[in-house]
C-alpha cells in the first residue's frame, strides 16, 4: 500500500540514534514541523541531536508522540487515563520531561505536565509545597522568613 | 536568579559525583531551576491568591511572583477588592465588603507596588468597585508596564449616577492589543480617541453613556483604529448614528443599543456581522447601510425593521450606481429576526424588508425567527429567490396565519438540502421539528422528529 512510511532519526544526548515516524513528530513537535517544512531536514543523511534530552525521556517523548498520533480517535476517558498512566513516573522524569516537551515544543504534552505539576501545588500549605519540591534553602533570611510566617500564618 | 541556577548545578554536580548519585538527584529542588516562562505558565494554572502564596515559598518564587505577567483578579470575588482592615503592607487575603473608600492599598494596588520595575504586563483583568481615580490610576500602571491586554469591569464605590469618564490613558498606548471595558462610562471627543489605539486588535466596550455625543460617525473610520480587528459595542445608551468603517475590521457585533436609528457600515474586510436588540419601533426614520463584500455570517436579531435597508456591492459603488436599491454577493449564512409594530406597516417599510431579503438571495443557509415569518405572512409578499440556499431554518408558531410566509419561503428556494422547523406556540411549548430532505443519487430521506417540553 503506497509508498513506506516515512521516517527522521533523532539522536538523544547519549549519541543514541532513535527512528520515528516523521508524520508523529511533524505533528506534535513545532520545532521538527518547522525543520522538516523548511527543508532543513535532510532524510538522506541527517539526525536531528537533541543533546539535551536524554535516551530514557526521548524514548518516553516519542512514545507519547506515537501514542496520540494512531489514537486521537480514542475517546477522552481513555486517553486521560493513558495520559495518567504516561506521567506515573518520579519528579526527576517528570521535570525532564517537561525540559525536553519545552525544548521540542511538545504543546499538549507540555499542558498536561503544567496541569499535573499545578495539581501539586494546588490547595497545599507552604511547607508541604517545599516538602514536595524539595526546597530547602528558601533563599530568605531568617529574619524575613519569621516574618511572612508571622503575617501569613495560614499560608504554612 | 542566574547565580542560583549555576550554584544549583554545582551541587547537582557534586551530588552526582558522590555515592548514590541518583538517591542523592531525587532530593534536589529542580522545579526552581526551570526557566521562568515556564513557571509563569504553570502559575498561570492556579488562581491569583495562589499565586500570591507561593511568592513565600522562596526567594526564586517570589522573583517569580513579582514578575507573573498575567494578572487576572477575577477569581477574587467580584467587586470586593477593597482595602484590607489590616496596616500590612503585603497582606494578600482580608477583604472587606462594606469599608468605604481609604487610603489603604487593596489588593491589586499591592501587587503593583511590589513588580518589578521593568517586568511588562501582558493581561490586567479585574472586575470591581472603586474610584474613578484608582481606576485610573490602576489602568495608568498597566499602561506603564506595556500591557497587552486589559480586561476591566467596573462601579463606581458609592451607588450614584455619577459615570466614569473613559481612562484616557489607554488611548496612546502601542502595546495594548486587546481592551474590553464595562461599566457606565462617558467617551472623549471623537478627536482625542481616533488617533490613539495604533495597536488595538480586539475592542469591546459595554455600557457606555452617550447622551451626549448621540452620533459616532467619524470614531470608528477607515483611518482610526488601524489594527482593529474585533469590535463589539453593548449597551451604548443614548447612541442614535453609528458608522463603521474600520480597514482591518472582521468582526463587529452591536447588541443593546436601543435608541440606535442609523446604522452605517462599510468595512472591506467584515466577515461576521451581529446585530441584536438595536433600532427601537417607535423611531422617527431609521436605517441601515451595509456595505460589506467579504461578510460570511450575518445575525440580525430582535431588530425593528428600518425604514430603509440596503446592501452594497463594492464593485456598484465604485460604479456610482449606487442609488440601486440592492444589490449583494453576500454567499454565507444569515440568520433574521426582524419584527413590525402592526400600527407600523407601511410601503416603505415593507420594501425595506424585501430589499433586506433580496441581499440575502445568495445566501447558503438561512435561518429566519418567527417576527419574521409573521412579518412575511401578514403582509403580500414576492421575494427574490434565494438562488443558492442550501439550508433553511424556519422558527414559527406554524399557524394558519403563518401559512402564507411559509409557502412563499419554499417557492423561493429552489435549491434547498436541508430543512429545519422548530416550532414555537405561545404556551411555552416548544416542538421541535426537523426535517431532512437529502437529495442525493436520487433517495430522499425523510426524517422527523419531535421534540415536546
Amino acid at each position: 500500500m503506497g509508498s513506506p512510511v516515512k521516517k527522521i532519526m533523532l539522536c538523544s544526548s547519549e549519541k543514541e540514534i532513535f527512528s520515528v515516524e516523521e508524520q508523529v513528530m511533524v505533528q506534535h513537535s513545532v520545532i521538527i514541523n518547522n525543520m522538516i517544512e523548511d527543508g532543513s531536514y535532510n532524510h538522506e543523511e541527517s539526525k536531528i541531536p537533541l543533546d539535551c534530552v536524554d535516551s530514557k525521556t526521548l524514548k518516553k517523548v516519542i512514545d507519547y508522540c506515537t501514542h496520540h498520533t494512531h489514537h486521537h480517535n480514542d475517546n477522552q476517558e481513555d486517553l486521560e487515563a493513558w495520559d495518567a498512566q504516561f506521567l506515573n513516573v518520579d519528579s526527576n522524569g517528570l521535570y525532564d520531561l517537561l525540559m525536553a516537551a519545552n525544548y521540542l515544543e511538545i504543546r499538549n504534552l507540555l499542558d498536561l505536565i503544567y496541569g499535573t505539576i499545578k495539581n501539586m501545588i494546588k490547595g497545599k500549605k507552604i511547607d508541604e509545597i517545599r516538602r514536595i519540591f524539595n526546597i530547602k534553602d528558601h533563599g530568605f533570611t531568617p529574619e524575613e522568613e519569621e516574618q511572612n510566617r508571622k503575617e501569613y500564618p495560614h499560608f504554612y | 536568579m542566574e547565580t542560583r541556577s549555576t550554584k544549583r548545578k554545582k551541587i547537582a554536580h557534586r551530588n552526582q559525583t558522590t555515592a548514590k548519585g541518583a538517591n542523592k538527584k531525587r532530593a534536589i529542588d529542580r522545579i526552581s531551576d526551570l526557566p521562568d516562562a515556564i513557571l509563569h505558565r504553570i502559575l498561570f494554572l492556579l488562581p491569583i491568591k495562589c499565586i500570591a502564596q507561593m511568592s513565600v515559598l522562596s526567594k526564586r518564587w517570589r522573583f517569580l511572583w513579582t514578575t507573573f505577567p498575567d494578572l487576572d483578579f477575577t477569581t477574587i470575588s467580584p467587586f470586593t477588592i477593597s482595602p484590607p482592615t489590616t496596616k500590612n503592607r503585603y497582606k494578600f487575603s482580608t477583604v472587606n465588603r462594606h469599608s468605604a473608600s481609604s487610603r489603604k492599598p487593596d489588593f491589586i494596588t499591592q501587587v503593583f507596588s511590589i513588580r518589578e520595575k521593568n517586568s511588562d504586563i501582558r493581561v490586567l483583568c479585574f472586575r470591581a468597585r472603586l474610584s474613578f481615580s484608582r481606576l485610573n490610576n490602576l489602568i495608568r500602571s498597566a499602561i506603564r508596564h506595556n500591557v497587552k491586554e486589559l480586561d476591566v469591569e467596573v462601579a463606581t464605590e458609592v451607588v450614584t449616577d455619577d459615570y466614569f469618564n473613559f481612562p484616557r490613558c489607554v488611548i496612546g498606548s502601542q502595546s495594548l492589543k486587546v481592551l474590553k471595558l464595562k461599566s457606565g462610562f462617558r467617551l472623549p471627543p471623537s478627536s482625542i480617541m481616533r488617533d490613539g489605539f495604533q495597536s488595538l486588535q480586539t475592542l469591546s466596550l459595554s455600557l457606555v453613556i452617550l447622551y451626549n455625543q448621540p452620533f459616532l460617525s467619524d470614531l470608528f473610520s477607515e483611518s482610526s483604529f488601524p489594527l482593529l480587528k474585533n469590535l463589539h459595542l453593548d449597551m451604548c445608551f443614548g447612541l442614535k448614528y453609528l458608522r463603521v468603517g474600520c480597514k482591518a475590521l472582521e468582526d463587529f457585533s452591536l447588541q443593546k443599543c436601543f435608541q440606535l436609528q442609523g446604522l452605517d457600515i462599510s468595512c472591506a474586510k467584515l466577515e461576521n456581522l451581529k446585530v441584536a436588540s438595536c433600532f427601537d419601533a417607535y423611531s422617527e426614520k431609521s436605517w441601515v447601510r451595509i456595505s460589506a463584500p467579504k461578510l460570511q455570517n450575518l445575525v440580525w436579531h430582535y431588530n425593528a425593521v428600518t425604514d430603509i435597508s440596503m446592501f452594497e456591492d463594492h464593485y456598484h459603488q465604485n460604479h456610482h450606481q449606487s442609488s440601486s436599491n440592492s444589490f449583494s454577493l453576500f454567499c454565507g449564512d444569515a440568520s433574521v429576526g426582524f419584527f413590525i409594530l402592526n400600527e407600523d406597516v407601511s410601503i416603505g417599510k415593507l420594501q425595506s424588508v424585501n430589499n433586506f431579503l433580496s441581499g440575502l438571495s445568495h445566501a447558503r443557509s438561512l435561518t429566519l425567527e418567527s417576527q419574521t415569518i409573521e412579518v412575511l405572512s401578514n403582509n403580500k409578499f414576492f421575494i427574490q429567490p434565494f438562488y443558492s440556499l442550501k439550508s433553511l431554518e424556519l422558527h414559527t408558531g406554524f399557524n394558519k396565519s403563518n401559512v402564507q410566509g411559509l409557502a412563499c419561503l419554499f417557492r423561493s428556494s429552489p435549491t434547498l438540502h436541508t430543512l429545519i422547523l422548530k416550532i414555537i406556540n405561545d404556551f411555552q411549548i416548544e416542538r421541535k421539528v426537523s426535517c431532512t430532505l437529502n437529495l442525493f443519487m436520487g433517495k430522499i430521506y425523510f426524517t422527523l422528529t419531535f421534540f415536546i417540553h
